[in-house]
Order: C-alpha cells, then structure tokens, then sequence
C-alpha cells in the first residue's frame, strides 16, 4: 500500500478514497474483499495527522459505516434470516454507491478536457449599442398592471386630500400610533360582520399621511394577529377585508 | 446588397453580440434574411476565417449561439494580457459536483450530497457564484430543498451546444459481487 504517500486533501471524500484504495490494489469493485478494505481505510484515517474536524466526520461515518458491515461479516453464519437480509442491504448498497460515484468520477476526466479546450476561445463582452430601439411612451412598465387604474386611484387619493385640506389653518402635530388606530379599527369592523373595502375603511377616518401610515401598520398587526383577514383577488384589484371574530 | 456586404453585415453583427452570442432567428430578423440563406452566409465566413490564415478570428457556435472568438493557438499569446491571479481553475470537487448536475439535474443539494458523500455547501456556493449553475424550483423530496442545474455559461464554458453532448455514462458491469465482501 501507498498509503503513506498521500494526504487525504487530495481526495474530494470518502469514497473517493475507497476507489483510491480499491485502485492502489489494482483489484476491480467486485472482488477486493471488503475485510482488507475496512482494515486498510480505518488504518489510513489512524495515519492522516490534523484531521480537520469537518473532514473527518464524513470520513469516520464511512468508517463506522464500513466497521458495521465487517462486523456482521463476523457474527458466525447462523443467525437469523433478517441479519442476513440487512447484511445484504448494506452491501449492495455500498457497491451501488461506490459504482455510481465511480461513473461521475471517470467522467470529469472530459469535463476538465473540455474546460480546458473552452477557455481558449476569447471572445468580448457584447457592444451595448446607445440609441432608443422603443420609445419611451411605448415602453410597457410591466404585462399585469393597468397604468389608467394605477393613476386614477392615486389622482382619487390626491384629491381627497386636497378637498379636506382647510383654506387656513393652525398647525396641530397630533400624534397618532398604529396602536391607537388598531383599536378603532377593530371597534368600527366589529360593529358589523360585513367584509370591509380597504378604502371604505380609510374614508372614515382622517384622511391625513399620518393616519394612513398608522392604519396601514395598524392592519398588518391584526393581520398577523389573525384578528382580521386582508384578501385581494389579482394584482391591483380591490382590497377586502373581513373581521374574524 | 450583395453577397459580399451581406456578410460584411453579419461579421459586424457577430462582433457586438461578442460572448453573449446570437441565435440563428435573430441573426435573421436584423439581416432581414430568411433562415437558409443566413445559414449559407455563416458557412462562407466560418470558411473564410478557417482557410484565411491572415485572420485571427473563428466562429464558434457553443448553446446554440453563434459567437465570433479568437482562434484558439493563439491563446498562449492573449494569455499575456490576463491577470493570472484571477485564473481560478475548477477543483476536482467543483467537476464532479458540476458533473452530477449535469446529468441528473435538476437535483438538489441532499442527493448530490448523497452521490459524493461528502458536504458540498462550498462547492455549490463557488459554481453559484461563477453562474455555472442555477437555482430551478423545489424538489419534492423531504424538506424540499432547492433543485439545481446547469447554465447557458456552463455550455459556454465547456464548449457544448447542449447536454445532449455529453458523453454517455460508463455504466459498469455488475458482476458477481460475492467476492467483495467474503
């Protein structure tokens, strides 16, 4: 064995190291015999210094896991049929893997072939050609949204406000918290069981940014809280809401 | 326009495309050509830089799109312009990781795991981060973890015109296995 050659950065994990192994005895998957197999991976972990912790915990699961099949190797012929059948298992299992991993394994020998061969044609980042192909006014802003319902729901909002906004007035900072807004919220939903239009809901209060601020976090609190359910059926379609109570 | 102008036109139009290359129907829509006569085209000026020893460029077609590159015996000499701190070669892990999305993808993180037998985090992340896979929807098995594939860059890279490329698998013969574990 070469063991004392090799240092296990070299591998890409444990079963690659079992091929390494089963290679090294120039015996094919199907007749090494797992016995030796076991002995010499086991050894080989024992001779790696500065096993990085990481690494090694892969390496001792397969350890372990190949120390098992071994030991019921070992447990003389006449037990019980179920031994016998996860015996089995585990075995075929193991070639199964180790069979799979081996076609992977032969097969990046053309990947890094190629690799290599592909990074030799250069070529240069596309020319960004500066010009309008589409003109701005055509350009759609996006497939689902409506750009006339869009403006005239903000033109709507706009103009409520405008139209409560006093000629002259004080100013008066009134504070409002999401918290105080939740509480009419739920006073005025709980009146009726009727399911709400969100801006039904806003008209009856201040139509001031504040308050719309409050509402908004207001309404996500009691959505979370489950106290009240927010539906809208499509993008940009009206809002509903409904008081569970 | 004649002949020789068309094909004027479509080197013109290779070389701004550059890597991100076009396909055939794009080609004809900005030629205003049909399909056959822009394939005729592609063939004379592939012709022309193969035979024409005085020209450094060749087109190359890699994921179905036509891409105009330098020759390739000259790389040694356009190597001198990279920056060879920056040439990050792919790892044997980063290869078989790569090789197993590419045949069994879309597949997620735990089966490749399962196929290495080792963590394959970092790798994942890495061939992430160099756009030589994506993200493809959840799988359904347990946990449904995220599925994986491969790019139009790994074509690319690897210089395919698609997956049906690759080599077939060795499958290997199952023999009497007996012996393996006497």
């Amino acid at each position: 064995m070469e063991r004392y050659e090799v240092n296990l950065e070299q591998f890409t994990g444990p079963l690659d190291l079992l091929l390494h192994l089963i290679k090294g005895k120039e015996l094919d998957i199907f007749t090494i015999s797992l016995a030796q197999l076991t002995d010499q991976f086991t050894s080989y972990l024992a001779d790696v210094n500065n096993l990085n912790i990481e690494v090694a915990a892969e390496y001792l699961l397969m350890a372990s896991y190949l120390v098992e099949i071994k030991t019921k190797l070992l447990i003389p012929k006449q037990e019980v049929e179920i031994e016998d059948n996860y015996e089995t298992d585990l075995r075929n299992e193991l070639i199964a893997r180790l069979l799979e991993y081996k076609k992977i394994k032969e097969v990046t020998k053309y990947f890094k072939e190629q690799h290599e061969q592909g990074r030799q044609y250069l070529s240069k980042p596309k020319t960004i050609i500066k010009g309008n192909k589409v003109p701005d006014e055509q350009l759609p802003l996006s497939p689902k949204i409506n750009v006339d319902k869009l403006a005239n729901t903000f033109l709507k909002m706009l103009e409520r406000i405008n139209l409560q906004r006093p000629l002259q007035s004080n100013i008066v900072i009134s504070e409002v918290s999401p918290e105080d807004m939740a509480v009419k919220i739920v006073q005025l939903m709980g009146e009726t069981s009727k399911t709400w239009l969100l801006e039904e809901l806003l008209s009856h209060f201040e139509p001031t940014l504040q308050v719309f601020v409050a509402s908004f976090i207001a309404l996500l609190d009691l959505a979370r809280s489950q106290k009240i359910v927010i539906e809208q059926s499509d993008h940009l379609e009206q809002i509903y809401l409904t008081f569970q109570k | 326009m004649n002949n020789a102008e068309k094909i004027a036109l479509l080197e013109g139009l290779l070389f701004l495309v550059g890597d991100e290359g076009i396909m055939l129907d794009e080609i004809c829509e900005v030629l205003e050509l049909e399909p056959q006569e822009v394939t005729l085209l592609l063939t004379e000026l592939e012709e022309e830089y193969q035979n024409n020893t005085r020209r450094g460029f060749i087109i190359t077609k890699f994921a179905k799109k036509y891409r105009l590159t330098t020759k390739k015996e000259y790389y040694s000499f356009y190597l001198k312009l990279a920056n060879n701190k920056f040439e990050s070669k792919l790892s044997q892990a980063a290869l078989e990781t790569l090789a197993i999305i590419a045949y069994r993808g879309p597949i997620s993180k735990p089966e490749i795991e399962d196929l290495r037998g080792v963590n394959s985090d970092n790798v994942i992340h890495k061939l992430k981060a160099r756009e030589l896979i994506k993200e493809v929807g959840k799988s359904e098995i347990a946990g449904k973890p995220m599925n994986y594939q491969v790019t139009e860059e790994f074509l690319k890279v690897f210089k395919l015109s698609s997956l049906s490329e690759l080599p077939e698998l060795q499958e290997a013969k199952l023999e009497d296995d007996e012996e393996l574990f006497k």
